[in-house]
């Protein structure tokens, strides 16, 4: 019988990159139109399989806001993946990526990433190229997937991902 | 069909306009000359827009969004506050292959000129193909449709609502006396819509929260020439007008100004000033954002005064001294104020104008983000009190007195307070989902979900493994369709009372979920 996998995963980002509806896209399948902060934690989860192997994916999502740093801290703790999410609206966002890695390596000594660029359907407010994005990845020593949650675009091939990578850690 | 499309506008490829329509009769300021200067910084902007391979590209214009399809010799472009789904993209598709096909070559281009208003070249016979796809936008039943030209220029338009439209008679009445159905009566209202033989007044609703523009100042002043016209044109109006101005501020609901000056003023010549003025375009209702923001800062407000008996005011001063040196958002920081010594929230709107889409909601989150911030910089030994006084004041002020629309996102700021309020290290390993339902069949599923799993996070397992056992629920272990035996709403109610019962964040995190989802809450959670 193939082995069952629970694992755990976290998402970070600068504010409204869109954690909570890439998550919300994902798990539901739905769309939220409106923003509203994470203050927290928040948390969803799917079963998917992964070739032979069934994952129940334990998604957790961490609130961004600066002063929320202590309660997120909470949180890392087990993760074995982590997605990191910018917006290719924004360039701060993407730069801050930075920042969020360094926070992740201060809570979780071994995980698997991935760098998701979302909210590709603005295409006119674009700012960050496809290759901007792979190079940040790239020097991060991860991979690079652009998403659209409005469109529903690449969000499943984003958790398959992160799902693979962290499943072929174990082998 | 419902839809999002204020107005549509249709231009040949070199940018001169073929068609305009306005479908939200609602909409502030999409007057044909505002959609002309419209047009004409999408024209600027067309020859980059067009040449793109995709069909449709939305572009975000500040307060507005235009939603640009490719056609094969004209373009359309839609005017909305939001984005459009695909079923409304799917019918301007199908709207601009037929207006290509059957009605480009009726509209001669020479027939006008710059100097002219592109709204005269206008197609009566294409809008009502419009509206017969389209409808007006949200037509509501208290409008009053009337006419605008005589009756002479009706008489080529044929309509079953000729004989009922009367100036006086709303929507509803006017279904209920023709004995039409309601969706006949829609259908006749957009199709005299579109030969622009009526329009409406009465559009408002009397949950709408209203807010002045900065031209509102111009009736207020005895010697402008909007307040000299008004006493030529409408006497009584003008003296009404000034006793609305101090009650239009951003935070009460049609109902409340009503109510205030009913014993003063008739409620029909206070209804007619308000459409006046909204005719003009100087007062508003409150958009679906910006009611989120009025939430928001009211929640701030109430926080500020509950913090100030709780505690005192020095203390809540700091605490919101403290927040606001961390906030950068000059539209929240300025709304801020010093008054008799104590800090107050401005509810002002104008510091909000001509902001967009994307603006807006990033102020909803920036506000989230002071309230959250505030509790936080409470003295944490008295935070279980002002969080029990708290809910109090939001289930009273904020619960009862918003819609469940306007209630989205704010549960964020309940989670925070049950995290704030539980002194114990958070869950942070798996949690048990065994057989529990992601995607819901009822309402009552999905809240039992959200409360089990956040729940959780925050409160350990051991609460509830407790909540499960002394509501019997088999939530996790069987699906509610299993239940057999089982009475589904009494063991979602137990869930409910018992979560209620961890604590005052926890009833207030229920409230809104509740409310949220026009739940029903059991009687001992009512506050």
């Amino acid at each position: 019988m193939s082995p069952s996998y629970l694992l755990k995963i976290v998402t970070v980002g600068s504010a409204s990159v869109g954690k909570t509806s890439i998550i919300i896209r994902y798990s539901t399948g739905t769309f939220r139109e409106h923003y509203s902060p994470t203050l927290g934690v928040g948390f969803a989860y799917k079963k998917m399989d992964v070739d032979e192997d069934s994952v129940n994916l334990q998604i957790w999502d961490l609130g961004s806001q600066d002063f929320l740093e202590r309660t997120r801290a909470n949180y890392y703790l087990g993760a074995q993946g982590v997605i990191f999410m910018y917006d290719v609206t924004s360039w701060e966002s993407l730069n801050e990526v930075l920042e969020w890695k360094n926070e992740v390596d201060r809570n979780l000594d071994d995980y698997r990433a991935i760098l998701v660029g979302n909210k590709t359907d603005l295409a006119m407010d674009r700012v960050v190229s496809t290759e901007e994005g792979q190079n940040i990845a790239a020097q991060l020593g991860i991979d690079h997937i652009e998403t659209s949650v409005r469109l529903d675009m690449n969000v499943n091939k984003a958790f398959e991902m992160i799902a693979r990578s962290i499943i072929a850690s174990f082998h | 069909m419902s839809h999002a499309i204020e107005a549509l506008l249709i231009t040949d490829k070199g940018g001169a306009p073929r068609f305009y329509m306005q479908l939200d009769p609602k909409a502030l300021n999409m007057d044909p000359v505002m959609a002309s200067s419209f047009f004409a910084a999408i024209d600027m902007f067309s020859k980059e827009v067009f040449d793109e391979k995709s069909p449709i590209v939305q572009v975000d214009y500040g307060a507005r969004l235009f939603t640009l399809i490719n056609g094969v010799n004209t373009n359309m472009i839609a005017v909305s506050v939001q984005r459009l789904t695909q079923e409304s993209l799917d019918i301007l598709d199908s709207l601009l292959a037929e207006f290509e096909l059957d009605w480009l070559e009726v509209v001669d281009p020479f027939d006008y000129s710059f100097e002219t208003s592109f709204v005269d070249v206008y197609l009566e016979a294409f809008g009502e193909r419009v509206m017969e796809k389209l409808s007006l936008r949200l037509l509501g039943e208290t409008w009053v449709p009337y006419f605008t030209t005589k009756s002479q220029s009706r008489e080529a338009i044929p309509s079953l609502l000729m004989n009922y439209i009367n100036g006086t008679r709303n929507v509803n009445e006017i279904i209920e006396v023709s004995g039409l159905s309601r969706r006949e009566v829609v259908l006749d209202l957009s199709k005299l819509w579109a030969h622009r033989v009526i329009r409406f007044r009465n559009m408002f609703n009397f949950n709408d929260f209203m807010t002045t523009g900065t031209q509102f100042v111009r009736y207020a002043q005895a010697t402008s020439a909007e307040t000299q016209d008004l006493r030529t044109l409408h006497p009584d109006m003008a003296d009404v007008i000034p006793h609305l101005a101090g009650l239009i501020d951003g935070r009460r609901t049609v109902r409340e100004i009503l109510a205030e000056l009913g014993a003063r003023y008739d409620e029909s010549e206070l209804l007619r000033s308000l459409d006046f003025l909204i005719e003009v375009g100087v007062i508003e209702a409150l958009t679906p954002e910006k009611r989120r923001i009025l939430l928001a800062k009211e929640a701030l407000e109430l926080a500020i005064r509950v913090a100030e008996g709780t505690y005192n005011v020095t203390e809540a001063t700091n605490g919101l001294q403290f927040v606001m040196k961390t906030s950068k958002a000059p539209e929240a920081l300025s709304q801020l104020v010093l008054k008799d010594g104590k800090w107050s929230v401005d509810f002002d709107f104008k510091v909000l104008e001509g902001l967009n889409q994307r603006r807006l909601m990033m102020l909803f989150g920036e506000w989230m983000k002071i309230l959250a911030q505030f509790v936080n910089a409470l003295n944490p030994t008295k935070i279980e009190r002002f969080i029990g006084n708290l809910t109090t004041v939001f289930s009273q002020r904020i619960i009862r007195r918003y819609s469940a629309f306007d209630l989205r996102g704010f549960e964020e700021f309940a989670y925070w307070l049950e995290i704030l309020s539980t002194p114990t290290k958070p869950h942070v390993g798996p949690i048990e989902t065994s057989r529990l339902q992601i995607v819901w069949s009822s309402a009552l599923e999905e809240l039992a979900y959200i409360l089990v799993t956040r729940g959780h996070i925050i409160y350990k397992s051991e609460s509830i493994t407790q909540i499960r056992s002394a509501s019997g629920t088999p939530l996790i272990d069987l699906l509610p369709t299993e239940w057999v035996g089982r009475d589904r709403v009494e063991t979602f109610e137990r869930i409910m009372v018992e979560y209620a019962n961890l604590g005052p964040a926890a009833k207030l995190t229920l409230l809104i979920l509740a409310t949220q989802r026009g739940i029903l809450i059991p009687k001992e959670i009512i506050i």
